[in-house]
């Protein structure tokens, strides 16, 4: 049996029925804690450092660092061989293809869960780029472009619709 | 002569009825994409769902064998797909050269973890008719939760290793670029022109940055897979792009001080 | 997660008991399988069951609903608690009394044939080897069914790292039970 499988089988594990009466019964007699006031903007910042609120400053970050290209401007012909203007630009075009080749790798291995409705997670947030067919092709012969075209619904998307 | 004809229409009959169900099993896939493949076109498969779902037969064993019947061959389908996905990704890598003993023996690994992959899906391909119509729900819902957890784990750290390795001539290039730069820069006695210095400077530092970055990537990528390899790889392209932005800046700069 | 379970959440942030016990019925079994496959002594796991969920009753003022399902919370909670339980314990522990007790446990299934319950006292006792973030991502991948986005909202990584914590995990796993 595959080991997951197996792993699944622990969840035939159940509390005590008994234990569970009196843990319940005792906890929502518990009487309610309420939120002391706020009194000042301090701490009401610390207030809103809450559990899940870092995730989203994180995520601004991530999408700062991981969005955008750098542009350059276009230079006129210029006759020393080493700074020459064409062979810049095409070593700078492979870097750039290059670039857009990593995105495609990263974007089609870390989708973002779409079935539920709440935002995707901010490690996964490349937005999607109409790419040029130069690079279209490199990601189809390195394998990285998906099976399915993009105007189909993608293997996951399918398998969400299955699952509902 | 006439047992001759005889046996020849009785063949030819033969051969018609032989074809006919052939014929009616074999369905044409329709025409796909370049590098897509005819099993991964979903459309047709959840139009057929929502029909199914929404005005099912009156007789109600009738619409649950009608449901389960798409929904069988649509995850079928789905299998085939995810398995011609991971044939593509496996023939690349096999394509593949790193000139690298170390990164030749992390190729090895990848393509027996694409193998296992492939297992796994053909695994489900053969439980596909045991399905019931709850139980296909609860494989996809699987299939989704394996693919993220292992499927792209794996096909990432592939992508990783042929795009690091691609990378390595550009390292080379922008390095041999930043010498001969240097070089003419020293010829035409500019080398003390602050601007100029700064700008080549700057260029060295974000190469050497990016070279730093790209060397780290490798690290990454001879670990067992690692989340960051991407991010990194990523980071140390874009300081080659900056390094090429100041290439394209000394360019100007050099070009406003001469009389060219 | 349970059905409405934002409403009933905002519910229980706002003092109704009757709420709270909604959830706590709900996420209980999950959070004390949690926590008996981590510590093992079912009266440790009973302890700290009920722990969790005090907590969690007594903290429900501070909760924000930020789109991620209640259960992460508990299962952050019940992390840290089993956490501070074994920094606490002092006296060595007879780990072979422990086994017994979960094995006990696997024992009294119902409708478990007996090969199966040797293969999971065998898994058990690997997982056991396992680091506690490795066994944590595999309980409650696995065996809670949690997905990826909420197991790394529970232990606090990114999804990227969960992922790749259940997959060396597994790999694990499998090297040990070969």
């Amino acid at each position: 049996m595959e080991i997951q499988e197996i792993l699944k089988k622990f969840k035939q594990i159940n509390p005590d029925a008994d234990y569970t009466k009196r843990s319940r019964s005792f906890i929502v007699q518990t009487p309610f804690v309420v939120a002391p006031p706020i009194t000042s903007p301090w701490r009401a910042f610390m207030q809103s450092l809450q559990f899940g609120s870092a995730i989203a400053l994180v995520g601004a970050t991530v999408i700062l660092i991981v969005g955008g290209f750098s542009s350059w401007r276009a230079l006129s012909p210029f006759r020393i061989a080493s700074l020459d203007i064409a062979a810049l630009q095409a070593e700078a075009e492979a870097v750039n293809m290059q670039v857009e080749l990593t995105d495609i790798n990263y974007r089609e291995n870390n989708k973002p869960l779409i079935a539920n409705s709440t935002p995707a997670s901010s490690s996964a947030i490349v937005a999607k780029k109409t790419v040029s067919s130069k690079v279209s092709e490199a990601a189809e012969q390195m394998g990285l472009s998906p099976a399915t075209s993009s105007e189909s619904i993608s293997i996951e998307e399918a398998l969400y619709k299955l699952a509902e | 002569m006439l047992k001759t004809i005889k046996i020849s229409i009785s063949a030819l009959s033969g051969l018609i009825l032989f074809l006919t169900p052939l014929a009616q099993a074999v369905e044409f896939p329709a025409a796909s994409a370049a590098g897509t493949d005819p099993s991964c076109q979903f459309q047709d498969y959840a139009k057929a769902l929502e029909e199914a779902t929404k005005n099912p037969s009156e007789d109600y064993g009738e619409a649950i064998r009608a449901e389960l019947k798409i929904r069988h061959d649509w995850l079928r389908a789905i299998l085939n797909c995810s398995n011609f996905e991971t044939k593509k990704l496996k023939n690349a890598l096999r394509e593949f050269q790193p000139n690298d003993a170390e990164l030749d023996r992390l190729r090895n690994q990848i393509l027996a973890q694409l193998e296992d992959v492939s297992q796994y899906y053909d695994l489900q391909l053969s439980k596909v008719d045991d399905h019931g119509l709850r139980s296909t729900k609860d494989a996809a819902r699987a299939i989704i939760d394996w693919r993220a957890g292992t499927h792209s784990i794996v096909a990432e750290r592939a992508g990783n290793l042929m795009l690091w390795s691609k990378n390595k001539d550009l390292f080379a290039s922008a390095r041999a670029r930043y010498d001969l730069i240097g070089q003419t820069i020293r010829r035409l006695n500019l080398m003390e022109q602050e601007e100029i210095r700064g700008k080549y400077e700057a260029a060295g530092k974000s190469l050497s940055q990016a070279e730093s970055l790209n060397s780290s990537a490798r690290k990454l990528l001879l670990q067992s897979a690692n989340p960051d390899t991407t991010k990194v790889i990523k980071d140390s392209l874009e300081n080659l792009s900056q390094t090429y932005k100041s290439f394209f800046e000394l360019s100007e700069g050099i070009k406003e001080l001469l009389p060219i | 997660m349970l059905d409405g379970e934002s409403k009933i959440v905002l519910k229980a942030v706002g003092g109704e008991a009757s709420a709270f016990g909604l959830l706590y019925d709900h996420y209980q079994p999950s959070i004390y399988r949690f926590v008996i496959l981590k510590v093992s002594r079912r009266e440790e796991a009973e302890d700290l069951t009920h722990q969790v969920f005090l907590n969690a009753w007594q903290n429900i003022h501070k909760y924000k609903d930020l789109g991620f399902p209640f259960s992460s919370w508990l299962y952050h909670i019940a992390r840290n608690l089993i956490i501070d339980h074994y920094r606490a314990k002092r006296e060595h522990l007879n780990v072979d009394d422990m086994e017994n007790e979960l094995m006990a446990e696997i024992v009294n299934l119902p409708d478990t044939e007996t090969e199966l319950r040797m293969e999971m006292e065998r898994a058990r006792g690997a997982i056991k080897k396992l680091s506690p973030l490795h066994q944590d991502v595999l309980l409650m991948r696995f065996v809670e069914e949690l997905s990826i986005r909420e197991t790394a909202k529970a232990i606090g990584k990114s999804e990227g790292a969960v992922k790749v914590l259940q997959f060396r995990a597994i790999e694990k796993l499998k090297k040990m039970l070969k």
